[in-house]
């Protein structure tokens, strides 16, 4: 079965419904009731994003897709980034480790992404009061996608350049991936997430972005 | 920003058939559908009346986050085991009678969707909503996004890998 073709099947489950007696039964036990619930705006989209992190007491910064909030569990001048990125792929996890690693320099300025952290959907960066520590993992972060992304833009221009299709043949690692760009319905599933990606990035979403291009690399692999 | 005021039972009409459409493909059971959509509606009206100053944003988030603690519940409370992964075909109700839906059409689909329900229910994690309600309630990214309350880049990734999760379980 194509992808279309499962969401051709899916789009189907949309005629399923409850058995209308007892939708009916069920609106004649909340009409009994029916208070007036107040006022309810249905068709707002908005939800605090970070209402839900117990550990904030104020948002004071946002990097990379990271809020920076002051937590009073710490010491005054030191700010916990909380990273509200549980479904993260282990390699995105693994990732942001390393780089966190690179750019840290000090004890505080660490990242902690354990996997059995998932379960509250919370993680923390810690940064000592210096920004540059911030900057410079911001900076690192951002680099690395833009490789990422500059990495399968030249496979894309590759793909349609038969010389330097040629050239990459040479190279057994770059040329199965081409090979695997030039599938019609990989190419296409490829070429949304990049443009994703590119979003990601350009919104300053720097960790959904590395995620992306991570979730490119896997296809590719 | 609009402020509607609404009765229980306005939010009942409009989000009844969506509720029981996710819980019934997360439990395969018509009863047990039934049942744990009344209780989140059970739910929500009395966190209503103990909380009648509060205002909640977004309603269909609400409902689709009561509904899903509801369903983890259920499964934690029961093996899962024990739930009937038959597939009930006579929940699918011709209203509109689209060329899809037509009553031989479903029949031939019947057994594909069976499968696909099975797969949907037996998917671990949240990519099965996100599919779900990408592609069969035609939400936004941006929606799902509020609903999970994640990253619109985070949603795109769990959609792209649960479709590609789903198309394995087949």
């Amino acid at each position: 079965m194509t992808e279309n073709d499962l969401i051709a099947q899916l789009k189907t489950f949309k005629n399923m419904h409850p058995d209308q007696s007892w939708v009916d039964l069920g609106r004649s036990k909340f009409s009994e009731s029916n208070p007036k619930t107040g006022i309810l705006n249905i068709f707002s989209l908005a939800v605090p994003r970070m209402a839900a992190i117990p550990v904030m007491v104020a948002v004071v910064a946002l990097i990379g897709g990271i809020s920076l909030v002051q937590d009073a569990d710490y010491e005054e001048g030191v700010f916990v980034a909380s990273v509200r990125y549980k479904s993260l792929s282990v390699e995105t996890k693994e990732e942001l480790k390393e780089i966190a690693s690179i750019t840290s320099g000090s004890p505080q300025s660490s990242l902690s992404l354990a996997a059995g952290q998932t379960d509250t959907g919370v993680s923390t960066v810690v940064f000592d009061e210096d920004g540059d520590a911030q900057e410079s993992f911001k900076d690192a972060l951002r680099r690395r996608i833009e490789s990422k992304i500059g990495k399968v833009n030249d496979l894309f221009a590759q793909l349609e350049d038969e010389d330097l299709a040629r050239d990459i043949s040479l190279n057994p690692r770059r040329y199965e991936e081409n090979f695997k760009l030039a599938d019609a319905e990989l190419g296409g599933q490829v070429r949304i997430l990049l443009a994703d990606a590119e979003a990601a990035l350009a919104e300053g979403d720097l960790i959904g972005a590395l995620d992306l291009v991570n979730a490119i690399e896997n296809l590719l692999d | 920003m609009a402020l509607f005021q609404k009765s229980f039972t306005d939010i009942y009409d409009n989000y009844v058939d969506k509720i029981y459409r996710f819980v019934f493909l997360k439990v395969n059971s018509k009863v047990i559908a039934q049942d744990l959509t009344s209780e989140t509606f059970t739910r929500t009206l009395e966190y209503l009346k103990r909380n009648p100053d509060v205002q909640i944003e977004n309603m269909q988030a609400f409902l689709y986050r009561t509904a899903r603690n509801i369903v983890t519940d259920y499964y934690r409370q029961k093996s899962r085991q024990d739930v009937s992964l038959e597939y009930e075909s006579e929940e699918i109700v011709n209203r509109e009678v689209p060329e899809s839906a037509r009553p031989d059409r479903i029949a031939a689909q019947g057994e594909q969707m069976a499968k696909i329900q099975t797969a949907l229910a037996n998917m671990a994690g949240e990519s099965a909503d996100v599919v779900m309600w990408h592609y069969i309630e035609d939400m936004s990214i941006k929606e799902i996004a509020n609903i999970l309350d994640r990253p619109e880049g985070t949603i795109r990734v769990m959609l792209h890998r649960g479709l590609k999760e789903l198309r394995k379980g087949l």
